[in-house]
């Protein structure tokens, strides 16, 4: 019994108090906004003003070049695979110097979550999330981009790796890291 | 039968298992990149080691190279262990390229896989790596040496389990290098299997190139039908294209092989002339459209002549349900057929095998590599069956002793007795050797020896080149053998067993002839090109065209497909799969592996890129099986079966060919022959006995002359030329070499050949091998002589 009416005072107490405190956090409120008035705004009027967002917000997605200058995107379909929404598709064909590349390389955007998966699976570093979100189309079609509209020219946020210098068609034994190639004819040591 | 422990579980296995194997029969995968089923232990890169605990022998230790013995306490999990395979694959990974994204087996490379289980992600050795120089292997297999692990898999597929020794080992220690002495075509009909055998991207397949990956592909358990022996695949789909076919293990058919011709005879399902959509007088229209001509069509014709004016033709080719839906609707309507061969000869003559294999006990692939004597008569393996000599090989391996009773000079890979011997010869030989008379042993040295000690034979018969009455000597033959001689038959196609168990009388011959006389006004072909290895083109051609109405339903871009008046195309094993039954009478059914369509690469726009439209379906969708199609022009004329899908087709046939459907898939048919009617045919009297001219036979060759694979661009590069086979004297006495070029003139066209001379083959015998067709298919008639006078040099 004791114990209850203990509570019951402890409720008013609170109560009271309570109330003060709303009438507190009101004068607060209304302090604040105060304050407020008399400063500069620092909404931006967006179109109008148009913030640089940092190099990593992952916006839409372009292919780079290596720093040679040449598509760096081998096709390997590791980005279409890790992809959750499956909006990466391509074809892997062999180019004329033996290199792989993508025939058709298809990203639909109208999908895309732009998690930013792929730019992680992808081991050329080809693939690159750009801070730029502005992809508003009437047409859903018009979001489906092709090789054309992704490939860019210049390397992306990396400058300097090339994966063809480590793993690609160049001529055997010749590329850094390598011995030149055995001879298998002879059994001299 | 020793017992042993491993990883706590106890096991009995055979005496002579591997402890590799006897750890996957308890469901241990224990991580193996050298070790094979079908190759056994090489111990080259150690990667199965595990801890043997206590037993026979203690320490770490190659799984894959010790036998599972009494007492054996094994732990795959033991941290020696572990550690010791880690360090393996570190130590593999050394001179490894790294280059995954650009390598084809990435996604399902066993190297990758190993590699990634054991963890290791970084290259700690800062060293250069070793490299090669690749070799061009030919138009199927990519090579990539850097790739190499140095697992021996190919050389001991390719010499010791193949035969064939163009493809090997060079050099030493860590500079070995696999591959052929310099760049070339790999001489192997069954060099598709080093791409399946390589557990890394060292050897990859060429065809496919850079298609898809793995987990992109749509995969499908499916059958070989480029012959009868129905080898086992898995087929991959990418795109709406059919783009890669793998062996299958099965261990009753194939094993872990198939030939090249089945590997890379696919691309007929992709062929651009394929017909995609019906079409009636060649105006493209819809399906609706073509099936109401086709039914009024049909109406018209039975109104006017009756239902025996409509002739029937299917093929060796056709699925089992397309066979019986056919057969069914034949007897529901009344009209002639259903034909699935030429003639009556070959009916008969499959008949006659089936009949005489069935009841002297069949044997299949797997008979033939156990057995201790082999003889094969009127069989090329390599051309007709390809699987079939590398069992032979496996069986010859073990000793067995190999003859081979055939024109043809064929080329086995092992050493063997053969003789040219045919005929009249070929049946005396027969008769007399069942007699254990000499007459077999003059021909085929060794064969008498061979019969003494052998327990289990196997005699491999094919009804191409021997006639009628040496099938039938053949059988009495194998009889006189005894119990333990089997007969192997070699068909033509890859449900030919099916199709004369059921056909009736009626052949492609006997319908023309009809259609000659006018009494059959109206054709539909199913799954069938009579055009296909005709010999009798030019009558083919007057009879077709006399024709009121010709329906055709099938998949291939086939020459009788471009005279129908109305075509429904068909779906491919592929789209519809279906069910076969092999040489050996075993069912088989292939699953569908895609829904077809015409593949994307074929409809890339512009830029190369695919369109950019929206569509509801793929474009050129034709999903529809041959008996459904049937189904449904049943359903339309009246003469429903009362059959909805698969299923009912199934139920119906067990009721009315119990023969043939008893055995669940996988299982072997019983049938006994059906009963062979003796008088079926006369013999033709051989007309060479009294001329100066050669007898002609025509023959075919692996790559050349299937009819489906001969759709297929993958095989191009290694189609055989149009070749003559002549008896090595009378070649010379005729002033004709070895490579010499010919012409032949048959009727009104010369056709070329390349001369190829063998003592093997009969002096009044000459041997044509059409090859890679060209000028061969304007042959209005193959005469049965040909004179020297018709013969002139290039
Ligand atoms: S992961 Fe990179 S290299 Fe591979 S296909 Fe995608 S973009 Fe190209
Ligand atoms: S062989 Fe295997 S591990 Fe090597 S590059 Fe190819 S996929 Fe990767
Ligand atoms: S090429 Fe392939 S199969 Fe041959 S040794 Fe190298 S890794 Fe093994
Ligand atoms: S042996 Fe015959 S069934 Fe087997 S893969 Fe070759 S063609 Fe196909
Ligand atoms: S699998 Fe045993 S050593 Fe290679």
């Amino acid at each position: 019994m004791g114990e209850k009416r203990e509570g019951r005072s402890r409720d008013e107490a609170e109560r009271r108090e309570g109330g003060l405190h709303v009438l507190g956090a009101i004068w607060g409120g209304f302090a604040t906004t105060l304050k407020h008035l008399f400063r500069r705004p620092i909404t931006q009027q967006y179109p109008e003003v148009r913030r640089s967002l940092p190099e990593r917000a992952r916006g839409r997605i372009i292919l780079t070049r290596d720093p040679k200058g040449d598509e760096r995107c081998v096709a390997c379909e590791l980005c279409s695979a890790v992809c959750p929404v499956s909006c990466i598709s391509m074809q892997a064909a062999q180019r004329e110097d033996g290199r792989r590349y993508a025939l058709w390389f298809r990203i639909n955007f109208a999908r895309c979550i732009f998690c930013g998966l792929c730019e992680e699976a992808c081991p050329t570093l080809a693939i690159q999330l750009t801070p730029d979100f502005e992809m508003i189309k009437a047409d859903p079609l018009d979001l489906l981009y092709e090789k054309e509209d992704l490939l860019v020219d210049h390397c992306g946020k990396n400058t300097y790796y090339d994966y063809q210098e480590h793993c690609g068609t160049g001529e055997k034994g010749m590329r850094p890291g390598e011995l030149p190639p055995v001879d298998p004819k002879t059994n001299l040591p | 039968m020793p017992r042993l422990t491993i990883d706590g579980q106890v096991i009995e296995v055979p005496p002579g298992t591997k402890v590799i194997d006897a750890a996957e029969a308890l469901g241990i995968v224990i991580p193996r990149l050298c070790y094979h089923p079908a190759l056994g232990p090489a111990g080259a890169c150690r990667l199965c080691a595990v801890s043997f605990l206590d037993g026979p022998v203690k320490g770490v230790l190659m799984s894959c190279s010790i036998e599972a013995r009494d007492g054996m306490v094994v732990s795959t999990e033991h941290p020696e262990a572990v550690s010791f395979r880690k360090q393996v694959i570190e130590w593999l990974m050394m001179n490894h390229p790294h280059d995954c994204p650009v390598c084809d087996e990435g996604g399902h490379c066993l190297l990758q896989e190993v590699t990634v289980a054991s963890g290791h992600c970084r290259r700690r050795y800062p060293g250069p790596k070793r490299t090669f120089v690749d070799q061009d292997l030919g138009p199927f297999v990519q090579q990539e040496m850097n790739r190499c692990i140095h697992c021996w898999r190919c050389r001991r597929f390719y010499q010791d389990y193949a035969g064939y020794r163009d493809f090997g080992a060079l050099g030493i220690g860590w500079r070995t290098y696999f591959g052929r002495a310099t760049s070339g075509v790999l001489e192997s009909p069954f060099s598709g299997n080093l791409v399946d055998i390589c557990p890394t991207g060292a050897l990859t397949d060429k065809p496919s190139r850079f298609m898809a990956r793995r987990w992109d592909v749509e995969r499908a358990p499916s059958l070989c039908i480029h012959c009868s022996l129905g080898c086992n695949v898995t087929v991959s789909a990418h795109l709406r294209e059919i783009v890669q076919v793998e062996a299958r293990y099965n261990g009753d058919v194939n094993g872990h092989f198939i030939c090249d011709r089945g590997r890379y005879g696919f691309d007929y399902a992709n062929h651009p002339l394929r017909p995609r959509s019906p079409a009636v007088m060649g105006e493209e229209t819809s399906w609706s459209k073509a099936i109401a001509q086709a039914v009024a069509g049909i109406e018209e014709v039975t109104r006017a002549h009756g239902p025996k004016a409509i002739g029937v033709v299917s093929s060796e080719r056709a699925s089992l349900e397309a066979m019986v839906t056919l057969s069914l609707l034949c007897e529901e309507t009344g009209w002639e057929g259903p034909a699935f061969f030429q003639d009556e000869e070959t009916l008969v003559k499959n008949r006659l095998l089936a009949q005489v294999a069935l009841s002297h006990g069949i044997a299949g692939l797997r008979e033939v590599e156990k057995a201790d004597l082999i003889l094969i008569v009127g069989t090329d393996p390599i051309c007709e069956a390809p699987l079939l000599a590398l069992a032979i090989r496996q069986a010859w391996r073990r000793g067995a002793w190999v003859g081979a009773l055939d024109p043809r000079p064929i080329e086995l890979p092992l050493t063997f007795e053969q003789s040219g011997l045919w005929d009249e010869e070929l049946k005396k030989a027969l008769l007399k050797g069942a007699q254990r008379e000499e007459g077999l042993e003059e021909v085929l040295p060794g064969w008498k020896e061979a019969l003494d000690r052998s327990r289990e034979i196997v005699v491999i018969l094919g009804p191409t080149v021997v006639d009628i009455s040496s099938l039938r000597r053949c059988g009495e033959f194998v009889s006189k053998l005894g119990k333990k001689a089997r007969i192997f038959p070699v068909f033509r196609g890859p449900n030919s067993l099916a199709a004369s168990a059921l056909s009736r009388e009626s052949t492609f011959r006997s319908l023309a002839r009809k259609i000659r006389e006018g009494k059959i006004k109206a054709l539909l072909l199913v799954e069938a090109d009579p055009f296909h290895g005709t010999k009798m083109r030019g009558e083919l051609e007057a009879s077709i065209r006399s024709l009121e109405l010709t329906i055709v339903i099938d998949y291939l871009p086939s020459e009788v497909v471009k005279r129908a008046h109305i075509l429904i195309p068909s779906a491919t094993i592929y789209e519809g799969g279906g069910s076969f039954i092999n040489q050996e009478g075993r069912l088989q059914r292939a699953s569908p592996v895609h829904r077809g369509g015409i593949p994307l690469r074929r409809n890339l726009q512009g830029n190369l890129r695919p369109p950019r439209t929206f569509a509801k379906g793929p474009p050129g969708e034709t999903a529809k099986s041959s008996w459904q199609v049937l189904l449904e022009l049943g359903e339309r004329i009246g003469k429903g079966l009362g059959i909805e899908d698969k299923e009912d087709i199934w139920k119906v046939a067990r009721e009315r060919f119990p023969f043939l459907w008893q055995v669940e898939p996988g299982g072997r048919i019983s049938w006994e022959g059906g009963g062979v009617q003796e008088e079926a045919m006369e013999e033709e009297e051989d007309p060479s006995q009294s001329s100066q001219e050669m007898r002609v036979l025509l023959v075919t060759s692996t790559f050349a002359g299937e009819e489906l694979s001969q759709y297929s661009s993958k095989l191009d590069p290694v189609r055989n030329e149009a070749r003559a086979f002549f008896n090595e004297e009378v070649a010379s006495q005729r002033g004709l070499r070895r490579g010499d070029r010919i012409w032949i003139r048959m009727g009104d066209v010369r056709v070329p050949f390349s001369v190829k001379t063998s003592p093997k083959v009969p002096s009044k015998l000459l041997i044509l091998d059409p090859g890679n067709e060209g000028l061969w298919r304007e042959v209005r008639e193959v005469s049965k002589t040909i004179g020297w006078t018709e013969i002139e040099r290039a």
